[in-house]
């Protein structure tokens, strides 16, 4: 991250890659749950941006806004002290496959 | 100041702070609190999310033991975001900022939510506005009971403000508190307004839309007896509603004197004073106002607001009481049951485009066949225990009573042939509600041994006016000189034909109508158990001869407003200063 006069602030480290969602049923209500539980466990912030559109990933509520089918892409942001630990964990969330029993 | 006119449903005046109830299921008003009580309501409002997630995680590990945790985990993630803290902020923000009531923040954020969840693309799945919906009910149910908890331990007197008030919520209201209520939706035979009258406070119903407007804590005033509810009264309508307020206290203690004493006219004429009752406790309310006897208990609100239909045996239980409560020789007219129209028991929703020209009252008994029978069965086999009378409402031919009359006789053999006591000479009474059954007063009084005349359905068909439509109310008047007319004919005709006749619409408790029924030949009447000393004071202030001049000089008049003008100039004169 760049201040305004060029200077390298001294951040945690941000790591952000684009996800594809491979379950036939979309993101939906389940791998949310599963996704804010595990979040909300570490110290990182975790974003996702959909559609153009940012969203808290400790917040079950703010990730309800989130439709998106099977075969969108999300982009996961994870910034913090455990920051690639925490993105490892929730990628694999993201990209599971798990069939639909809604 | 604003004043919202509503439908009288208990007379008296309560000024008071107010307490807004939110309903269940029902679209939460735009409120505000007072700033002072902001930290409160966060409070309210971190209890009530708190609570609400432990009951949703309840529910899921129940779920997941029942069916599986796949099915649970959809309940796992209401709770995840009942428990959100980003849920919570935006929530306490609106109540912070705004002062809103707790459970209008709580509405409005997670509708503005929903708002923005039905915008998002349909038709591949995923969120369901339904479940916001859900979480929306728990949190605004752990609210609203909050509110119910804190009106079983009020400790300051108040006036409950609310949408409507179920049963259930009425009953838990503490009398010692809760000095009046007003509401936005009912009807002067709704549910709210008859338990008002039960617990004899001042009320007021069918307000229309006011809560929005509401701050709990404001200054309002309940006026029972014309219908108003003021809120925020400036200082000179507080002080003329504050003298009002204690002319009735002295009102009522004097009236209070009258229980003891005969209901006979200054010439001796005595008259049957009776209690109009909906429930079996009211019962004891009618001997404590000096009621002589039930002249019309309404079976039909044993019937509603549950789920199922009483049994026989519920109902037996039901009229025991009433008879047991009132002693032997004390008479009880137990009506069948009256619902249709706008007394539908749960479940049964009307689809006909006219109900009160509809299927209701007897002809929904004929026709439900088991039903009627067996609470003319629980009647029977109850008559043992008093002084029980039947009374068949809704009649409009001849045929209809002698049929429901053909089925009471079917009974009464069943009941002989399983050798179940019951009184076998029950006096059967039918209601003159309907125009038809008054014209033909003379036919229908061969069939039966007393008539009750109900003013309130009456006056309804006869002016063809539903008083619940502000349009049309002001045609619906018992004082209408064709209601008194046919009033006069029913009475002449029980004259002749040597029949008890009673009056037990609202008419009969209205103090300016006694003098004319008097001289119209009416000795009994049934009034709400309140009124039972106001329409006493009257009776024995009276001659037989002047209530006869009264009705004769009533029916040479031309229009409800002479009839009303003259009446009330009557009772002026009997009394200086009436309460009418």
């Amino acid at each position: 991250m760049r201040t305004s006069n060029g200077v390298f602030a001294v951040v945690a480290t941000e790591i952000s890659k684009k996800v594809l969602i491979n379950n036939p049923s979309g993101f939906h209500m389940r791998p949310k749950a599963a996704f804010v539980e595990a979040a909300s466990k570490f110290d990182s912030d975790v974003k996702l941006v959909w559609s153009g559109q940012a969203f808290n990933g400790k917040s079950m509520f703010e990730l309800m806004l989130v439709a998106a089918p099977q075969g969108d892409e999300i982009e996961l942001f994870v910034q913090g002290s455990d920051a690639p630990e925490a993105f490892e964990h929730l990628e694999k969330i993201l990209a599971e496959v798990e069939p639909s029993q809604e | 100041m604003d004043v919202y006119r509503g439908i009288p449903v208990y007379p008296g005046v309560v000024i008071g702070p107010a307490l807004p109830l939110d309903t269940d299921g029902f679209l939460i008003p735009k409120r505000s609190v007072d700033p002072g009580l902001v930290e409160n309501e966060i409070q309210r409002l971190k209890d009530a999310l708190s609570k609400a997630a432990i009951s949703v995680r309840k529910n899921q590990a129940e779920v997941s033991s029942k069916v599986g945790s796949q099915f649970a985990a959809i309940l796992g993630a209401h709770a995840q975001m009942i428990e959100d803290p980003f849920l919570s902020n935006e929530i306490v923000t609106k109540i912070s900022s705004n002062y809103f009531t707790a459970e209008y923040a709580v509405s409005q954020v997670l509708r503005q939510h929903i708002k923005e969840m039905e915008a998002l693309p349909k038709g591949a799945m995923v969120s369901r506005t339904a479940d916001l919906f859900d979480i929306e009910k728990q949190i605004l149910g752990q609210l609203i009971d909050q509110k119910q908890q804190e009106l079983g331990n009020l400790t300051s007197p108040v006036v409950i403000l609310a949408h409507d008030l179920s049963p259930n919520e009425t009953a838990k209201l503490n009398k010692q508190f809760v000095h009046a209520f007003a509401t936005e939706a009912g009807g002067r035979t709704s549910h709210t307004s008859i338990l008002a009258g039960a617990m004899e406070i001042p009320a007021v119903v069918g307000l229309g839309k006011f809560l929005q407007e509401i701050t709990g804590g404001d200054i309002v005033i309940v006026d029972g007896d014309a219908g108003l509810l003021i809120v925020n009264p400036d200082e000179e309508i507080l002080e003329n509603y504050r003298k009002r307020q204690s002319q009735t206290i002295s009102h009522d203690s004097s009236l209070e004197q009258l229980k003891s004493l005969p209901a006979v006219t200054k010439d001796g004429v005595q008259v049957r004073l009776m209690g109009n009752i909906e429930f079996p406790h009211e019962a004891v309310h009618c001997l404590e106002k000096g009621a002589e006897g039930i002249g019309l208990y309404r079976t039909e609100f044993l019937f509603m607001g549950k789920e199922t239909i009483p049994s026989e045996e519920e109902q037996y239980q039901a009229y025991k009481k009433v008879l047991e409560d009132m002693g032997r020789d004390r008479p009880v007219v137990i009506r069948t049951l009256d619902l249709g129209g706008d007394k539908l028991a749960t479940g049964t929703q009307s689809n006909e485009r006219n109900p009160f020209l509809g299927l209701r009252s007897i002809r929904l008994c004929l026709r439900n066949i088991g039903l009627f029978k067996t609470q003319i069965r629980a009647i029977l086999r109850a008559s043992v225990h008093g002084n029980v009378h039947l009374l068949f409402p809704m009649i409009s031919t001849v045929l209809e009573l002698r049929q429901a009359k053909m089925i009471l006789s079917e009974i009464k053999e069943d009941l002989q042939e399983e050798n179940i006591p019951f009184q076998r000479d029950i006096p059967i009474g039918t209601m003159i509600e309907v125009p038809s059954a008054a014209i033909l007063a003379d036919c229908m009084a061969k069939e039966v041994s007393f008539f009750s005349i109900g003013t309130n359905d009456l006056v309804q068909y006869t002016l063809a006016a539903d008083r619940s439509n502000e349009d049309v109310a002001s045609l619906y008047n018992p004082g209408d000189p064709a209601v008194i007319k046919l009033i006069d004919l029913v009475a002449k005709a029980a004259g002749n034909a040597n029949l008890a006749v009673s009056v037990c619409g609202e008419m009969s408790g209205d103090p300016i109508y006694t003098m004319l029924l008097l001289g119209l030949g009416i000795r009994q009447f049934s009034v709400a158990p309140h009124s039972i000393p106001e329409i006493k004071k009257i009776i024995r202030m009276i001659t037989l001869p002047e209530a006869e001049n009264v009705a004769r000089e009533a029916m040479r008049l031309e229009t409800a407003r002479d009839v009303n003008n003259y009446l009330r100039g009557q009772i002026r004169k009997l009394i200086p200063d009436p309460m009418v």
